[in-house]
């Protein structure tokens, strides 16, 4: 049998690199599904907000469900553990101002994510 | 041909490639972008791309369940396709009593349309017991006459002191097919994978009339149960169409070179 026809043809790199390509993007989604989100809360100057309220909501194609709630600490930082979701939908109400709704697109459920940017709320 | 009418011709060609690649681009457009079909004026540029509709297409609808369902009866109406028709094919290009009627016979059930066989079709399904169940799906495409015709003239093709001297040395007619017939009908082979495949992967009727229980739907049947609940998400629906379009795609292109040449070595017979 001829073992090298057999491994370098079309149909078996095509095959054989889309089977790599999922096992890859599967070992990396184990070791990134911890469903960790973490974040911060600033007013329009930049400043923390203490206290505020962060809801993170269920996005379906139909409805948005409120599914955990949090509140900043002292630097304005919140998590989540344990998210679920494939989309992140963020509310925040505060003294300081709310935002309304933010969506945030994942490449995975409960993939863990760190927002670089804070979320910024308005009166 | 004169250079003007070249450049006639493949201006013509260009044209007609557009006019058929427009629909598929306008579905990967719409799929990266979610923008609404009917915005005007349209955009032919994708604002802002990304890959969110995928995802959210892929949680939706379990579309692992649905992809395996589809692939496993794509599978087995393939492995079937080429195991009956081959032997079906072979055997036509023998000399047999009233081979005249059968294949008269085999060109009048191909111009019965699939549509008035149902109730039969269906009938026969249960009395088996096969209702809602893989091979019951796959049961009316485990043959195509078309391909039994197509193996036909592929075997007509392989030189008959091929057979007498393989018969010579020995072999029996089941590896005569198998060692002889076979490699020597590689475009016809082809041809059985991609039309066998791409008709199982496709077929909605059949599968949506066996179909009863969500464990059992196939990919085309995940689309229209899409469609229905979620009519607003565009994004997401157009994702899940290419979703459902690129294996039979892919395995069109990987075997198109193989699958042309089985459509025409017939004709070049003799």
């Amino acid at each position: 049998m001829n073992w090298r026809a057999i491994l370098i043809n079309r149909f078996t790199i095509t095959f054989g690199a889309i089977v790599l390509a999922v096992l890859l993007w599967n070992i990396y989604v184990g070791f990134n599904d911890d469903g960790r989100l973490t974040g911060q809360v600033v007013d329009e100057n930049g400043d923390p907000v203490r206290g505020a309220q962060v809801m993170l909501a269920r996005k379906t194609v139909t409805s948005v469900d409120t599914v955990a709630e949090t509140t900043t600490g002292d630097t304005g930082n919140f998590s989540f553990q344990n998210h679920g979701q494939f989309a992140l939908v963020l509310s925040v109400n505060s003294d300081a101002g709310s935002i309304s709704r933010q969506v945030i697109p994942l490449w995975f459920r409960n993939q863990n994510v760190d927002l670089a940017e804070p979320l910024v709320v308005s009166p | 041909m004169s250079r003007f009418h070249r450049i006639v011709t493949h201006g013509i060609l260009i044209i007609v490639c557009i006019l058929m690649l427009t629909p598929i681009y306008w579905v990967l457009k719409t799929s990266v972008t979610g923008d609404n079909l009917f915005v005007y004026p349209p955009s032919i540029i994708p604002d802002d791309p990304n890959l969110f509709f995928y995802v959210e297409a892929w949680y939706t609808v379990d579309f692992v369940r649905l992809f395996f369902n589809s692939f496993a009866i794509a599978t087995l109406v393939v492995i079937a396709n080429l195991f009956l028709n081959a032997m079906a094919g072979y055997a036509l290009t023998k000399q047999f009593p009233a081979k005249g009627l059968v294949l008269t016979f085999l060109l009048m059930s191909m111009m019965i349309p699939f549509h008035a066989t149902i109730i039969p079709a269906y009938l026969l399904t249960a009395d088996l017991g096969l209702l809602n169940s893989k091979l019951g799906i796959a049961l009316p495409t485990l043959s195509h006459i078309v391909c039994i015709l197509l193996f036909k003239s592929n075997f007509e093709a392989v030189p008959n002191s091929l057979i007498q001297a393989a018969r010579i040395d020995g072999l029996s007619e089941w590896r005569i097919l198998t060692r002889i017939m076979m490699p020597l009908s590689k475009p016809a082979v082809a041809t059985n994978i991609i039309l066998s495949f791409i008709w199982s992967w496709n077929d909605f009727l059949w599968p949506l009339i066996v179909v009863r229980s969500q464990e059992q739907q196939t990919l085309p049947l995940g689309l229209v149960s899409f469609l229905a609940s979620f009519e607003d998400t565009t994004g997401s629906l157009y994702a899940f169409c290419v979703l459902v379009v690129v294996p039979s795609m892919l395995v069109f292109l990987l075997a198109q070179k193989d699958f042309i040449r089985g459509l025409t070595s017939g004709a070049t017979k003799g």
